[in-house]
């Protein structure tokens, strides 16, 4: 590669530690929730005490359905959704398409059942625009609240998606323009911090770490962006382009089956056996189904079932609704498989790492945490570089506060949602727990201590806090360990271990002798 | 011409800079990708010229912002930026207008 | 591709990685250690090591245990290269000793299990042998000279020369 002048090195260091600058801690708010939601379904899981029915959906459904759709007025049979909460029960969802009057929108509109998912017994019903509230729907405020954190910072759409869409787009441009100013990428891929505590020492963990999740911090970056505009921007500019503007062309030739219209009255077939052969088709689970048309002769089953062993891709299988017949798998995007659809789907699976069970899981949370420990790195030596300033020495604290804060927030939220689940709304406390958590931190911030204190101080109230939860969630009537054990529930011991471990290495890294050195101060010393 | 224009860009070259690596890549990506439907085979699926530019986006604005940042004369990259967002626009508005 | 499949091969390029690790002049030029003579042949060789497992995965079943295998070293390869020289080294030590230590409780199980004797008695045993068939040998043949086995004494590690036993 050509190398660069020194303008361009010049021009590519202030892109680089600007932008990470301005939108580093958003961006780490943004990979710190995103590492945390990569185990979304299992938190939520852990958070109600474990699933009731760890396969709601694998037989015994045609039985739970038929009956509802049966006396649902025709409107509703549009499509029925069916799918599993994390407590193992079951939502079926018969509704139609209509334009929300709050949002202007074309929104789900129906009945939302939830059964119990093995007896099939009604627990709850609701009628609306089901998606618009997740209490009805969502088996774990604490999951919805740490999984929406991610999507748009809780920020209301369409903002808060072009946000994280932006915080994504630096992701990515911190990669490239870091990549071009390290001119010794691979010389220097195995050389740990220098001994010390001097500024190079800083720079060299900020670029070790950044060298070894540069590739991961693109595709992270990439697919988020992606994630965030795809729906917003992209594809109505290019269905303006490719359609003449006509979405329902456009959706018809990308998403949905071809499908002749026939209105005349026919009989679903068995549920049960089609589910059965689609799962062994597909050679995975089925997490999702939808039943289009119920009642008629075009009738039509759709199931995606997780990937099979060794792929990337959720599968889709069509049924013939009124036969049985297996009509294909349909891709993501199109009638039929192409290169086009297969780049597509892989673009859900190298965001979230859900293609592989716990171990793939398990994989993106160390790359999370290390792109966490890339952008705070960054910070610090920003930080470091300027430390004679007042304005750059407090911009150290707020990283510290961020870096510990932001975690403690998000445990307050699970104390929020414990604590509220006896009599009160967890909808409305998980989020309040956040937000008293974090105001929490930032006063701790501003007025407790600095520089290595500060840190120590967090990281005592972060072990804290991680000790207490399984204390707390078991108090407010959560699955205890011996019934956990009994019936299974490995989400519920495995969360609860893993934040006593955590509460105690946070401890022992809390009692850990600071580098000696006064915060703020600066080293009398050059840069590099 | 040519001269002044450089003049012109060179007087401020911090805003052009931020001109063409901000809006300039962004308002660039959305037309490349917006006009890539008209010039990318359509594939087995007949989908492939809107799923690849659908994908392929931030990317594209990667590649862009990235040029942005590295162009040292600021003459060629205006040139080069408006010279594709141009021919990528008018591809773009002759495909939606049914002429191509 | 079987998840123990996956993580034998992220365990197998780890090692690789480790080995490069070990071995790289900048780092151990910046901890202040002695260059490790390598040659080039070996650097290629543990190359391939830490690719070869990727390979392997991608082409023999699919991409999910490859896209794994990439997360996996990626932050494998961190925490390696994180690792300063010298606690990497006192790492390596307790690991190896720890596998020594499993090691010989291992086989102090399975000798329990078999019910066998200790090593001294064996040892004993096995000279008395010797020393009968040199014996029976110098009765075949007159000419040859019997030598007598040297014979262990505990942990002075002094042997003495005992008169064949005759057996």
């Amino acid at each position: 590669m050509k190398s660069l002048s020194q303008s361009q090195l010049k021009r590519l260091t202030a892109v680089h530690g600007w932008s990470g600058t301005v939108l580093g801690l958003l961006l780490y708010a943004v990979v710190a929730t995103g590492t945390v939601a990569v185990f979304a379904h299992e938190i939520a899981e852990w958070s109600v005490g474990g699933a009731k029915n760890h396969a709601p959906l694998a037989g015994g459904l045609d039985g739970k359905i038929r009956p509802i759709a049966e006396r649902m007025t025709k409107g509703y049979l549009e499509e029925i959704a069916v799918w599993a909460t994390a407590k193992g029960d079951l939502n079926v969802f018969p509704h139609a398409h209509a334009r929300n009057p709050d949002s202007g929108k074309i929104d789900n509109y129906g009945t939302l059942f939830r059964l119990d998912g093995t007896t099939g017994a009604e627990l709850a019903r609701n009628e609306g625009f089901v998606f618009t509230k997740p209490e009805w729907f969502e088996a774990s405020a604490l999951e919805d609240f740490l999984v929406d954190l991610h999507v748009q910072l809780y920020v209301p759409q369409p903002w808060g998606l072009i946000l994280t869409g932006i915080l994504g787009l630096s992701m990515m441009a911190a990669g490239v323009t870091g990549f071009l100013m390290h001119r010794h990428l691979i010389r220097d891929l195995f050389v740990a911090a220098r001994p010390g505590h001097r500024l190079v020492t800083a720079r060299d963990r900020h670029v070790l770490a950044a060298s070894w999740g540069l590739l991961f911090a693109f595709l992270l970056g990439f697919t988020g962006s992606f994630f965030s505009f795809a729906g917003t921007v992209s594809l109505p500019l290019i269905s303006q382009v490719a359609f003449g503007g006509d979405q329902k062309a456009m959706r018809e030739t990308l998403f949905e089956p071809a499908v002749t219209p026939d209105p005349r009255p026919a009989a679903l077939t068995d549920l049960d056996a089609v589910v059965a052969r689609s799962t062994a088709l597909a050679g995975a689970p089925v997490r999702f189904i939808v039943v289009d048309h119920y009642g008629r002769a075009d009738a039509r089953i759709n199931l995606w079932h997780m990937p099979p062993q060794g792929s990337l891709a959720w599968v889709r299988n069509v049924f013939d609704g009124t036969d049985g017949r297996f009509l294909g798998v349909k891709p993501r995007v199109g009638r039929q498989p192409s290169a086009g659809s297969a780049l597509y789907e892989l673009i859900w699976p190298l965001h979230t790492g859900d293609f592989a069970g716990t171990l793939s899981k398990a994989v993106w949370v160390g790359l999370g945490t290390a792109m966490c420990y890339v952008i705070l790195s960054g910070m610090q030596l920003w930080v470091r570089r300027r430390e004679d300033t007042a304005l750059w020495r407090g911009f150290g604290r707020a990283v510290t506060t961020t870096a510990y804060g932001l975690p403690f927030a998000m445990t307050a939220a699970a104390y929020g949602f414990f604590l509220s689940l006896p009599a009160a709304d967890p909808f409305y406390w998980t989020p309040m727990g956040f937000v008293l958590g974090a105001l929490a931190c930032i006063a701790a911030g501003v007025f407790a201590g600095d520089g290595d204190r500060l840190a120590q101080r967090f990281r005592r109230l972060l072990g804290a806090a991680c000790v207490v939860l399984p204390v707390v969630r078991m108090a407010m009537g959560g699955l205890g360990w011996a019934d956990a054990v009994v019936q299974g529930q490995g989400a519920v011991l495995s969360f609860d271990l893993m934040f006593l471990v955590l509460g105690v290495l946070l401890f022992r890294w809390a009692t850990r002798q600071p580098h000696g050195r006064a915060a703020g101060g600066p080293l009398p010393e050059p840069a590099e | 011409m040519t001269e002044r224009l450089r003049r012109a860009l060179d007087a401020r070259p911090r805003l052009t800079r931020w001109l063409l690596a901000g809006p300039g890549a962004v308002a660039a990506a959305l037309l490349f990708a917006m006009a890539m439907p008209v010039w990318l085979p359509k594939g087995a699926a007949g989908i492939d010229n809107i799923a690849f530019p659908l994908v392929l986006v931030p990317l594209i604005w990667a590649v862009v912002f990235v040029y942005a940042c590295v162009e040292e004369s600021l003459l060629r990259c205006t040139a080069v930026m408006c010279g594709t967002a141009a021919v990528c626009g008018l591809t773009a508005a002759m495909a939606f207008a049914g002429w191509i | 591709m079987s998840i123990l499949a996956i993580v034998a091969a992220v365990a197998a390029s780890s090692a690789a990685l480790a080995y490069l690790a070990v071995g790289d002049a900048k780092r151990r030029r910046v901890f202040g250690l002695p260059p490790l003579e390598r040659k080039a042949w070996q650097t290629w060789l543990a190359i391939a090591g830490v690719l070869a497992p990727a390979v392997f995965l991608l082409y023999g079943g699919g991409g999910a245990g490859f896209v794994v295998w990439c997360g996996a070293v990626s932050v494998a390869g961190w925490a390696l290269a994180a690792t300063p020289p010298a606690q990497a080294a006192a790492m390596g030590r307790r690991v190896t000793g720890g596998m020594a230590a499993a090691g010989r409780i291992l086989r102090t199980m399975i000798r329990a299990a078999r019910g066998t004797e200790d090593t001294d008695d064996r040892l004993d045993r096995l000279e008395r042998r010797v020393a009968a068939l040199e014996a029976a040998l110098a009765h075949h043949e007159p000419a040859a000279k019997p030598t007598a086995p040297r014979r262990r004494n505990g942990a002075g590690g002094k042997t003495e020369m005992p008169q064949p036993s005759g057996q």
